[in-house]
């Protein structure tokens, strides 16, 4: 309702009140995409793929930190990082899937016709369905680290180890937020190309071989440049040696290398956290626009 | 007829295209398209498949784009205000699709929450009420994906009703009902326009169209061919049945109604024979049963006396075969084109004179 309609000199025609039993919400943007987006996560919540996948993530931290803790006991924070570690890992398969499929499963499906047709605009559609993704990538990173820390204290505190907590500083609660916030963002960075190449390409299918095919060529195409870059030696060397410094991967790598050295005392990435931000922020600005405009214009004839 | 319902007109467009066009390639789907639906109609939409029925309740939806013209509803360009429409629209498109994964009453929870209803238990009653109304309460917690075909419509429908819309577009609802599902649908529809509802209905069942709109708009190769009020397009295709009181006078009557038709009566469309069960000619005279003493006094002037005159309504059918140009349905049952009928019986004569 943005523009004003050509049809603004045709007589309007009032709106009869609806049934009592209908109680309708607020309708300004911001409400209709808090209901589509709660509508989102109710369907994420009910669907058997979601508790799957959610097992499955529980189960490796489990697993992981009773291999690592029976191997020799390890302290709280390192149970942490490498819970975030593995979140990390994990969630980006899992989060691919399920990114592909709620976007992709709508055009296989039909639903999208459904949805398309009862009031929401295509923009709060593609909205909702990112708010959707952002919230569980939330709830699944807050939700693993709670998991991991009752793991450990399970497995510790019962045989009489303490939790010692000088770690507990200031420097390292900045510093463990913001590997948490690279985690999240790194999951929901996939999670966007997921539901950007299933809206292309109408499928989960799309969405979810996509990304691992994207996945595995920056990897290679990365080891090519830098080999390629190293054996010539010269300004196009170190030109191509440069264009992995924009990858989706390396970036997202940088942001948490950046703070597992000040966690962990592990080497910095090499790529500062500036330049990773930015770079991120733009393939996350190209993603969104790119599912926006294929959503926008695409008829909907499935 | 006799179940029309009393449409609550005010003579106020709901829906007005304008030129509508949508191609598809070079494939022209829907062609120039100028369709008027009034507040309180129940509209039928004919055609035969791919005449762009589809096509057009997508533009109407915004769910396509069209390519040239426009649709206004409610007074809004759905090109600029589709929100706003849509929330006074429920509406089936084609087979309705819903999450297999949930059951009936969580598909309405999630479509309720995408229809600008309020979220929680505040719309449990209006669950309740539409399931009631398709008679899915008891399976309102069964997985969709294990409903039946004609659930499944009916799950449709409810969703259409969920936020109690003004205008219900319902595309082949009785797909995959029987026939009692058939009636209750048709019973629903009637319901819904009593209380006011506008309702676009697009469907293949031309007897079910007959009985519950009021108007229609009937597509071929996606050009309107014809719109109207259905008691006017049946006036046009009533007939009325001469039976002679000897066969042998078929050949004069239908001599004599020719030439008058030809000379005078022009509200005579056409003339046919056909034979019915006791294999007796009836001549079949296209033009209103109001005009039964006319086609009398005609025959009774030439001295040819019927033994039987009786007025047949118009059907829907034929208003759709015609304007669809399919092979008129007389050729299939049995019925001889008048010329055809003239020239055997000349050919007898000449014959006998031999």
């Amino acid at each position: 309702m943005s523009k004003v309609s050509p049809s603004m000199t045709e007589s309007l025609l009032p709106m009869p009140e609806r049934s009592k039993n209908v109680v309708m919400g607020n309708q300004s943007f911001i409400s209709v995409l808090g209901r589509s987006i709660a509508g989102e996560l109710y369907k994420i919540r009910r669907r058997a793929m979601s508790k799957v996948l959610s097992t499955i993530a529980i189960a490796t931290i489990i697993l992981a930190l009773l291999f690592t803790n029976w191997t020799s006991s390890q302290p709280l924070p390192d149970a942490i990082y490498m819970t975030l570690s593995i979140s990390n890992f994990v969630g980006s398969i899992l989060f691919i899937i399920l990114a592909g499929t709620i976007v992709g499963g709508e055009y296989s499906v039909g639903t999208i016709r459904l949805m398309l047709t009862r009031g929401p605009t295509r923009l709060q559609f593609l909205l909702a369905k990112l708010g959707a993704m952002l919230i569980c990538v939330c709830i699944t990173i807050i939700s693993l680290i709670g998991i991991g820390i009752i793991t450990w204290m399970l497995l510790n505190l019962p045989v009489g180890h303490k939790i010692d907590f000088s770690f507990f500083t200031g420097h390292w609660i900045q510093h463990t937020i913001l590997f948490i916030l690279a985690i999240m963002l790194s999951l929901f960075t996939y999670s966007m190309l997921a539901v950007c190449l299933s809206s292309w390409g109408k499928a989960t299918a799309a969405g979810v071989t996509g990304v691992l095919i994207w996945w595995f060529l920056e990897n290679a195409i990365s080891g090519l440049l830098a080999l390629l870059g190293s054996r010539l030696q010269n300004a196009f060397g170190n030109f191509l040696a440069t264009v992995p410094d924009y990858f989706i991967d390396n970036n997202l790598n940088a942001l948490r290398s950046n703070q597992q050295n000040y966690l962990m005392g592990n080497s910095a990435g090499a790529i500062n956290d500036l330049h990773a931000g930015i770079v991120i922020i733009i393939y996350l600005v190209v993603f969104g626009g790119l599912t926006w405009w294929s959503l926008k214009t695409r008829d909907i004839t499935n | 007829m006799s179940e029309t319902h009393t449409p609550l007109y005010d003579g106020t467009p709901v829906i007005s295209t304008q030129r509508l066009t949508k191609a598809f390639g070079n494939l022209v789907a829907v062609n120039d398209l100028n369709l008027q639906v009034m507040r309180g109609d129940v509209f039928g939409f004919l055609g035969p498949n791919g005449s762009g029925k589809t096509t057009t309740i997508r533009m109407l939806l915004g769910l396509i784009h069209p390519t040239a013209g426009r649709a206004v509803l409610f007074g809004m360009d759905n090109a600029y205000q589709l929100p706003a429409i849509l929330q006074r629209i429920g509406a089936i498109v084609e087979t309705p699709t819903f999450y297999p994964y949930l059951s009936g009453i969580d598909n309405l929870r999630v479509i309720a929450a995408n229809s600008g209803m309020k979220l929680g238990g505040t719309n449990k009653a209006r669950y309740e009420e539409v399931l009631d109304i398709v008679e899915l309460q008891q399976y309102q917690r069964l997985v969709y994906r294990n409903y039946s075909l004609g659930m499944k419509q009916r799950l449709g429908i409810a969703a259409a009703l969920l936020a109690d819309p003004e205008l219900v577009m319902l595309d082949e609802p009785t797909n995959g009902l029987d026939p009692a599902g058939v009636i209750e649908i048709r019973k629903l529809i009637q319901q819904l326009a009593a209380l006011g509802k506008t309702i676009f209905l697009s469907s293949h069942i031309l007897s079910e169209v007959q009985q519950v709109c009021n108007r229609v708009a009937i597509l071929r190769k996606g050009n309107l061919v014809k719109q109207g009020d259905v008691k006017e397009l049946l006036r046009e295709k009533e007939q009325v049945e001469v039976r002679m009181q000897r066969e042998g006078e078929v050949q004069e009557a239908l001599e004599v109604l020719q030439r008058v038709r030809e000379q005078e009566a022009s509200w005579i469309n056409h003339i046919a024979v056909e034979q019915n069960a006791l294999r007796q000619s009836i001549i079949l005279v296209d033009a209103p049963s109001a005009r039964s003493a006319d086609i009398n006094m005609l025959l009774a002037r030439h001295n040819l006396f019927a033994a039987e005159l009786h007025p047949r309504e118009g059907s829907l059918e034929a208003v759709y075969l015609q304007a669809t140009a399919l092979p008129h349905q007389f050729s299939e049952a049995g019925h001889i084109e008048t010329q055809k009928f003239l020239n055997a019986a000349s050919d007898n004569t000449k014959g006998a004179i031999r």
